[in-house]
């Protein structure tokens, strides 16, 4: 029914059974549907945040999506400034994922601020010495360029491609492609940074504070490092993922295999340079403040044993088995390696922002707790939803893989 | 906000935070502008009747 609209020689299901693939995503929407209807109709109350937990799980999954999008701008910014030709075979892919993870953290944040139609105060009204207004000018400029790195994508539809008008405006806007990735590169860094900025100058929470380089705090780095070392190991996670339900090869191995390594050899530089700052934050704030490593670990759940995970478990092993080629080049192996890397992101940025917030600053004070209500889980797994759908109807009708065809000549029509 | 707005204040801090941001929003527009002029003055030169398949896909079997 709908196969001219498929890439040219290759195959896809049929309608009945993508439409029942559809349908778990489709729920989840339906789901963060209803969860933002009641938090624009209602208010925030809707949400379990309180004074207390100002940031709770749509911030968490804001930064971890963001985190792991960025595969989009590191792999953009190395194929099209640096010129790495093997990984225009997977840049579509990182783009769309890009694309997804931004535009979704967006619309979150756009019920997250609680009156969406004051959202523009942030940039006509900005405070230039905020962190925060920096992450938002960058991700709203980065979510444009993201945009425009996916229409070319969406003009190469077969039955798009025949309208010459739009055909030859999206050679063009392919042509000047490295412009656009340069500037993503610029806006993503300090976008990525500034989310990390914006804990480190939080002087009253000595749990979060970092010593400044300059304007900016050693968490402004990390965060930029963490993320394009977790950013191609989910574009990889993402592209396995198509290869496994769609039982076909869709990327060649070089490129996977040159992603893979670069992201071990970043996450190792990451966690020394993580690893030298926890060790200055443990001997030089955290005394400083009047207190002892240990007093940050004793109440609740989040005890030193996140420490021990976030950095070891799921920061050092992930890195060894990317560096050694044997268990790269082995299919489970790079899942596992790649699934362990993304986890060690997701859980720093969980430590950033709840366990930040649950920790008493004052000797009066008590630890907090927080549980998300299912108002927020919705608008969370809406997200997720999203991106499966996006990502489905991409892979349908777009040239996601270019060399799908050509990896699988037995299977395509 | 720009130069006009009543909050700004002509300031090193100003000037660098608002002038890096607009100097990116440029670069997009641009880009985006040159785009739209060189289809335009494609389509008008005729070249529209076909229009060159994108450079990179002729090089996928190259990588």
């Amino acid at each position: 029914m709908d196969s001219a609209l498929f890439p040219e020689g290759v195959k896809r299901c049929s309608p009945k059974v993508f439409l029942l693939w559809t349908l778990p995503w489709l729920a989840l929407l339906a789901w963060g549907g209803l969860s933002a209807f009641l938090c624009l109709w209602k208010g925030l109350n809707q949400t379990n945040m309180s004074n207390i937990f100002a940031f709770a799980i749509w911030i968490v999954f804001d930064l971890a999506v963001i985190a792991l999008g960025a595969g989009a701008f590191f792999t953009g910014f190395l194929t099209y400034v640096i010129g790495r030709k093997e990984l225009k075979s997977i840049i579509n892919a990182a783009v769309i994922i890009g694309f997804i993870c931004y535009s979704g953290a967006v619309a979150m944040l756009g019920i997250d601020i609680g009156q969406p139609i004051r959202g523009w105060f942030i940039f006509w009204h900005a405070n230039v010495h905020s962190m925060l207004t920096e992450v938002s000018f960058c991700i709203s400029a980065y979510l444009g360029v993201l945009a425009i790195e996916y229409i070319p994508i969406i003009l190469e539809n077969r039955q798009i491609e025949k309208v010459p008008h739009l055909r030859l405006f999206g050679h063009n806007l392919h042509h000047i492609m490295g412009v656009f990735a340069a500037t993503g590169t610029f806006l993503s860094f300090f976008h990525q940074g500034s989310l990390g900025g914006m804990f480190g100058v939080m002087y009253a929470r000595p749990f979060a504070e970092r010593w400044d380089f300059y304007v900016w705090p050693t968490t402004f780095f990390l965060f930029v490092f963490s993320a394009i070392a977790a950013g191609p190991c989910f574009t990889i996670l993402c592209t396995k993922l198509t290869e496994a339900i769609s039982r076909k090869k869709l990327v060649p191995d070089n490129a996977v295999q040159f992603l893979a390594r670069l992201s071990g050899w970043l996450l190792s530089g990451y966690l020394v340079l993580k690893i030298i700052d926890t060790a200055v934050w443990a001997n030089t704030t955290v005394p400083n403040a009047g207190l002892g490593l240990m007093d940050f670990y004793r109440e609740g759940p989040y005890g030193i044993w996140m420490l021990i995970a976030e950095i070891g478990i799921f920061g050092i092993v992930p890195a060894v088995m990317l560096m050694i080629p044997q268990v790269r080049q082995n299919p489970a192996g790079l899942i596992v390696a790649c699934l362990m890397n993304c986890t060690g992101i997701v859980l720093n940025r969980f430590v950033f922002i709840i366990a930040t917030l649950a920790i008493p600053v004052m000797p009066f004070a008590r630890f907090w707790s927080y549980l998300p209500t299912w108002q927020e889980w919705g608008i969370a797994m809406a997200l997720v939803g999203y991106g499966f759908l996006l990502f489905s109807v991409s892979y349908r009708y777009l040239p996601v893989f270019p060399k799908e065809q050509e990896l699988n000549p037995a299977m395509n029509g | 906000m720009t130069p006009l707005s009543f909050e700004w204040h002509w300031n090193a801090d100003y000037l660098v935070f608002m002038g890096l941001l607009y100097v990116a929003l440029a670069v997009i527009g641009a880009g985006l502008i040159y785009t739209f002029l060189k289809t335009w003055m494609d389509l008008e030169s005729g070249e529209s009747e076909l229009p060159p398949e994108i450079e990179s896909r002729k090089k996928y079997a190259a990588y």
